[in-house]
């Protein structure tokens, strides 16, 4: 009994959040081989246990799952392809965004053969070459994204909060709209009457 | 109430567009010179007070007032509600342009039928009844709302009950503090100016 009640009392608590909500949002982020989705409503809370889908652009669903206790899901796509992000988060809250193909570099269908194919005297020296300098610039690679994605988080952080707070002018600009627009149906009105 | 884009199918949307014009075209009809600075306050009212969010327990609730601006406003809350939903669409991206229509509908309907229900009793001499009548507005007005996502939500596959019963239990709280505060509201203006309350048409 008491079990029962814990449990439909932690599946409510979970979908409470989503009722209220005005708006979702799903931000991602290409570490390495994995691409990190972070959901969360516009005052910040994070989506939790709701369903998030990945498809590619011709509709083919290429993962599922559930956003975890912190609002992430992460996924390792295995293609290079665009990808199509979409959070249902219950109470007609959806939201989608999209991972361009050019953001993951790990998932190479071909890496592209280099070398002067004049000096080719010795086939498996140069491929074993060939072999090293791909192994270098792929840790070249995973070493600048590493560094730039550390340099980048607090930025993009910035950006998200600043996403999901309202200004004040914007408010106050808002209202400057509902006035304007009922001032105009004043004024129309008012010539019409004339 | 903020449903997304992509979460309705098109025929439920054109009829929420449907319904939001033919309640803005009465609306408009009614609402002559006088009045049209009351609805532009009640409709940035409503365009402010759900930018506010209060927090309980896990989850961050919002208020909506429709009640109180289907007392103050009847049929003239459909183009107050639109006008606040259509900037809060543009402004703070909430729910969609091709929502707009239902959006509209599942929050001016239950203003309209809160003005329909309690304007005269809001009006009475009786004070206590005055007040009592507006705390039931103040949650009706958000119960109604819940009610009506609940109902569009069927065309999505999901299940009346279960959505109701989840929004009444999670809104109880914001149900309490919008028939509270819509109490307040309606005493304060019943002293300094009961003109502007009633006017249901």
């Amino acid at each position: 009994m008491i079990k029962s009640i814990t449990r439909y009392s932690l599946s409510l608590l979970l979908t409470l959040s989503s009722l209220f909500a005005h708006r979702v949002n799903v931000f991602t982020k290409v570490k390495g081989e994995l691409v990190e989705c972070q959901c969360f409503y516009n005052d910040g809370k994070p989506v939790i246990e709701q369903p998030v889908q990945v498809t590619l652009s011709d509709g083919t669903v290429i993962t599922k799952g559930k956003t975890n206790d912190e609002g992430f899901f992460v996924f390792s796509p295995g293609v290079r392809e665009d990808l199509t992000i979409t959070l249902t988060a219950g109470m007609g809250h959806m939201a989608t965004t999209t991972v361009h193909k050019n953001d993951l570099p790990f998932f190479k269908e071909k890496s592209v053969a280099r070398g002067s194919p004049s000096v080719m005297t010795d086939e498996k020296n140069i491929q074993a070459n060939e072999q090293q300098d791909n192994m270098t610039e792929k840790q070249i690679r995973e070493i600048i994204e590493q560094v730039v994605d550390e340099k980048l988080d607090p930025v993009i952080d910035l950006i998200q909060k600043q996403q999901r707070s309202h200004s004040l002018t914007t408010i106050i600009g808002g209202i400057g709209y509902i006035v304007g627009i009922f001032g105009l149906f004043i004024f129309l009105k008012n010539r019409k009457k004339k | 109430m903020h449903i997304s884009e992509g979460v309705l199918a098109a025929p439920l949307l054109i009829a929420g567009a449907a319904g939001a014009v033919a309640g803005c075209g009465i609306g408009l009809k009614k609402m002559d010179l006088e009045k049209t600075p009351k609805v532009a306050v009640m409709s940035s009212a409503f365009f402010v007070v759900s930018l506010i969010h209060i927090p309980i327990g896990p989850a961050s609730a919002h208020l909506m007032l429709n009640g109180l601006v289907g007392i103050i406003l009847g049929w003239a809350s459909f183009p107050a509600l639109l006008v606040a939903l259509l900037l809060q669409i543009i402004l703070f991206q909430f729910g969609g342009i091709t929502t707009l229509g239902v959006n509209t509908l599942v929050t001016a309907l239950p203003a309209m039928v809160c003005g329909y229900l309690f304007a005269r009793s809001v009006r009475s001499k009786n004070s206590t009844r005055a007040i009592i009548a507006a705390f039931i507005a103040g949650i009706t007005g958000i119960l109604l709302s819940g009610m009506l996502v609940a109902f569009c939500l069927i065309f999505t596959g999901e299940h009346f009950l279960p959505v109701a019963k989840v929004f009444i239990i999670a809104h109880t709280p914001v149900m309490i503090i919008e028939g509270v505060l819509t109490a307040l509201i309606i005493g304060f203006l019943r002293r300094v100016r009961p003109a502007l309350i009633g006017g249901i048409a």
